[in-house]
């Protein structure tokens, strides 16, 4: 029984990432229709950035992530001016996914050339990710609960601005009907901007309270971006709760796969739950399916 | 008369439109570059591995020009392909020491197969999602390789065995050269055929517009399945090349990077062209030979041009060089243009001419049945149990005030909406409940209100597009371009240009729709419409935002042809002065539902009608 416990717990912590990425991709998505292929090396470099400070700059660990949020928040501002941005008036998505690819593999070498490709650890203050509680025979680890709770944190910030703020209402309209929107005088590029601001630092508290849980390595956080695509999509990609609630439970599904499944198996999960749903219900598992598409 | 065409005074010779022919300018340049590096590459064997690599790089981007580029599909998991030929080249040669005659055929079986099923998503999702769950495959199927040590070898990988061909063994370097530049040479045909055949003209259609690609009658979810099993097929050779020029086969080596990279080199090469796949590949491979610093920066200067590209060349360095040209031959041209050499209008009749009479036909056809349709979007009952018959033949309007439900019904008879009630019955066939593409092909032929048409495409291309269903060459035989297809090819261009003529839209055969006035555009889509020899035809306001007198024009032209074909007409027009004009009939449709049926007279002197419209 205990054993179940605790692959269930291990799946949970695995989920809030895939949760978390999967809301931002769902967030970006939802308001302007984009994919951004970049989410998981910013991510990434997020967590580098951070994590680098702090062991090898000196940096006081808090000081350190405030840094790191910071510049994420600046440096995604900047990408979606100088790139995104001119694009968006052709009103074509497919330049702009391409373009989010070419920022990916731009990224990707700055912080290859920056850190190397070795995978490194770097210490947490206190050591807290080597606690270990015993409560019975289910083992807890410390750093496992910071991430539930930074991953509980980050929702509810996340729904306070979503559902109480201008910029929340803004994401609404626009995810709604972006005509519309406009013509009510919402204004595309802020509401846009922030949007992906926001879904960069969501991005970026990710990459930095996974960073001790996974090897901080130059790409560490693919992995994480396709399984919160993964996620996403079995929310149905248009529901932010959906993209939770689908990280979650593909997280369960992993763990217990893992235990039961042959390896070949477990790796090839994600690309089996995103056929089966695309196939059976490609709206996702959790909305119902909208209306029809206007010729 | 004489029965060849050739020396037949024609709509075709008149516009100077050139025949498809065996083999074309580009060809001959192509084939001259393969032989100038074929016989250098003994010469220059020091750089036999870069040769060797852009060769591989070339094959690989002229197989994602099938899938992106043509068929507009952006996948990201194209390197699984790859994979397959590396590790099957790999597996074959040591296990079953067979050479390449093995190889290639199996890889390209394996690969194809293995496209038709990662094509499957394309169906369910838009492009954006199906980039990223291609991309889910790639970083998938690396793992699943990993873990699959039997066939991959594991971490560490699997030697590749001799590179022999029907048991006689070749050395590497400038051999394996040749060899590669001869299946390069192959594939670049194979792709080159099918940008200049029927099934290119599909996917390029299906790109702009996939709307319009259903309504005209291409089976479109076919037609993305087979992209990705024919670019699948061809990146496994690639693959297979890769393993004998690498000598080792790695898993890692084919994950998301190596995707991304190949989809980079082409857009940066330019997507539509196979000189672009050439300039992408030659681009990544030759430019980290530059200099070790190079080396180091690569991907930064890849990721680096990409945007730049993006925002300047969206169709990359061959798009940059095209622009370059048009710019000088326009100037050219235009410079002769001043002398005025206007090509005369010929006095002969389209209609009576040798492609266009054997369409005549003198039975009637067009009889539309529709019984209770119905549609509703969420609570509003948009079309509300409407019933009518159209008889054969007949010109039929349909009028009705703002959200009457005229262009739903169309819709409905079409099936561009979901969810519709109703039967409808075309000529004793029953067409509710069937894909688009299959009513259309039954006989219903449609324009759009807001013109569906196919940027990128000009105005011939688009008549072809309507003849697609009237060409009768398979695709295996496409793509090695075998003499029926040229045969099949002219006859669909003589008819095209004959009916281009008819519609007053010769001249402009050559320009991208995109470029001509809205008026011209509109006749496009007729035509595009009338190509496809429909039983009958909806036109969903033709007339809107036209001259009444240029629109009466058209419709005079589209009544004419359907005489001729004796085709139906369903018109939904605001204008009723022009509806009454031409319609015999005229239903009106007042909230989802017909308040009346009759000639346009009655119809004009109804009550209800006059209250719908004016509103008293």
């Amino acid at each position: 029984m205990v054993d179940y416990i605790q692959i269930a717990w291990q799946g949970l912590v695995s989920g809030f990432a895939y949760a978390l990425i999967g809301l931002a991709l769902v967030m970006v998505y939802k308001t302007a229709r984009i994919l951004n292929f970049a989410a998981g090396t910013m991510a990434g470099i997020s967590g580098f950035l951070a994590h680098w400070w702090a062991a090898e700059q000196d940096m006081p660990f808090g000081v350190a992530i405030l840094f790191a949020m910071i510049m994420t928040g600046a440096g995604t501002y900047v990408i979606e001016r100088l790139t995104v941005r001119p694009l968006v008036k052709l009103g074509d998505f497919l330049p702009i996914v391409i373009m989010t690819l070419g920022v990916e593999e731009f990224l990707a070498n700055v912080s290859l050339l920056w850190w190397g490709g070795t995978a490194r650890r770097y210490r947490v203050p206190g050591d807290i990710d080597r606690i270990n509680y015993l409560i019975g025979d289910f083992r807890l680890n410390a750093w496992h609960l910071v991430v539930a709770i930074t991953t509980f944190l980050t929702l509810s910030i996340v729904g306070y601005i979503i559902n109480q703020t201008e910029l929340g209402l803004g994401m609404k309209a626009f995810a709604e009907d972006q005509d519309a929107a406009k013509l009510m005088g919402i204004k595309e590029s802020t509401v846009s901007i922030w949007t992906w601001v926001l879904s960069a630092l969501v991005g970026g508290v990710t990459g930095i309270v996974f960073a001790p849980v996974l090897f901080l390595q130059q790409d560490y956080m693919n992995i994480i971006f396709i399984k919160g695509f993964v996620a996403a999509i079995l929310g149905g990609f248009l529901s932010l709760s959906g993209g939770v609630a689908g990280g979650l439970l593909l997280g369960e599904l992993e763990a217990f796969t893992i235990k039961w499944a042959p390896r070949e198996f477990a790796a090839a999960l994600p690309v089996v739950i995103v056929f089966i749903v695309l196939l059976i219900r490609p709206h996702g598992l959790f909305t119902r399916e909208k209306g029809h598409e206007r010729v | 008369m004489s029965d060849n065409p050739e020396i037949q005074e024609n709509a075709l010779q008149r516009a100077g439109i050139p025949l498809p022919k065996f083999l074309k300018k580009n060809h001959y340049f192509g084939f001259l570059g393969i032989l100038l590096i074929y016989l250098l590459a003994g010469t220059y064997s020091q750089y036999s591995q870069t040769i060797m690599n852009t060769i591989i790089f070339a094959i690989i981007g002229a197989s994602l020009i099938v899938v992106f580029g043509m068929a507009g599909q952006l996948t990201l998991g194209h390197t699984i392909f790859v994979a397959a030929g590396v590790f099957l080249s790999a597996n074959i040669t040591t296990v079953w020491s067979r050479g390449l005659e093995t190889e290639i055929p199996i890889a390209f079986g394996v690969a194809f197969l293995l496209g038709l099923l990662i094509g499957f998503p394309s169906l369910r999702v838009n492009e954006l999602y199906l980039a990223l769950a291609t991309f889910a495959v790639a970083f998938v199927g690396v793992q699943v390789l990993f873990e699959w040590k039997q066939f991959s070898g594991g971490g560490s990988g699997k030697p590749v065995g001799k590179l022999e061909l029907f048991g006689y063994e070749f050395s590497r370097g400038p051999t394996l050269v040749r060899i590669a530049l001869i299946l390069m040479l192959i594939t670049f045909w194979i792709v080159g055929n099918y940008q200049d055949g029927r099934t290119g003209r599909a996917w390029n259609a299906l790109r702009t517009s996939e709307t319009a690609a259903r309504a005209v009658g291409l089976p479109v979810a076919w037609l993305k399945i087979l992209c990705f099993a024919i670019g699948g097929g061809l990146a496994a050779i690639g693959g297979v090349l890769y393993a004998h020029t690498l000598r080792f086969a790695i898993p890692e080596n084919y994950g998301v990077s190596l995707s991304i990279i190949v989809v980079l080199a082409l857009i940066i090469g330019g997507k539509h062209r196979l000189m672009g796949a050439v300039l992408g590949a030659a681009f990544v491979k030759w430019l980290p030979e530059l200099s070790r610093d190079v080396q180091e920066y690569e991907g930064l200067i890849y990721g680096g041009t990409l945007i730049i590209l993006t925002l300047i060349a969206p169709d990359g360095l061959v798009g940059m060089f095209e622009w370059v040209a048009d710019r000088i031959t326009n100037a050219r041209r235009s410079e002769k243009d001043g002398k005025g050499d206007q090509t005369s209008k010929a006095s002969s009749v389209p209609l009576e001419s040798l492609f266009l009479a054997p369409l005549s036909s003198s039975e009637p056809k067009g009889n539309l049945i529709v019984s209770n349709a119905a549609v509703s979007f969420g609570g509003v009952r948009a079309v509300n149990g409407v019933s009518f018959e159209i008889p054969a033949g007949g010109v039929t309007g349909l009028i009705g005030s703002n959200g009457a439900g005229k262009t739903t019904l169309f819709n409905a008879i079409t099936g561009h909406v979901k969810g519709a009630e109703g039967k409808f019955v075309l000529d004793g066939i029953e067409i509710s409940q069937k894909p688009i593409h299959t009513r259309a092909l039954a006989g219903v032929g449609r324009t759009f209100q807001n013109l569906n048409l196919h940027d990128d495409l000009n105005v011939l291309e688009h008549a072809l597009l309507g003849l697609d269903r009237n060409i009768g060459y398979g695709r295996i035989a496409e793509s090695f371009r075998l003499p029926w297809v040229l045969r099949e090819e002219r006859n669909a261009h003589y008819l095209a240009a004959e009916l281009l003529d008819h519609m007053d839209l010769l001249e402009y055969w050559d320009e991208k729709v995109e470029d001509l006035p809205y008026g011209l555009q509109k006749r496009v889509d007729v035509v595009r419409a009338l190509a496809a020899n429909p039983s009958i035809l909806l036109l969903d306001e033709p007339a809107a935002g036209l001259p009444t007198a240029e629109a009466l024009e058209m419709m005079k032209k589209v009544q004419e042809y359907a005489n001729h074909i004796s085709a139906g007409v369903l018109i939904i027009e605001h204008n009723v002065e022009l509806v009454a004009d031409v319609s015999d009939r005229i239903l009106v449709l007042d909230a989802g539902q017909t308040i009346a049926d009759g000639t346009p007279e009655e119809v004009t002197r109804n009550e209800q009608v006059i209250a719908a419209y004016l509103g008293t």
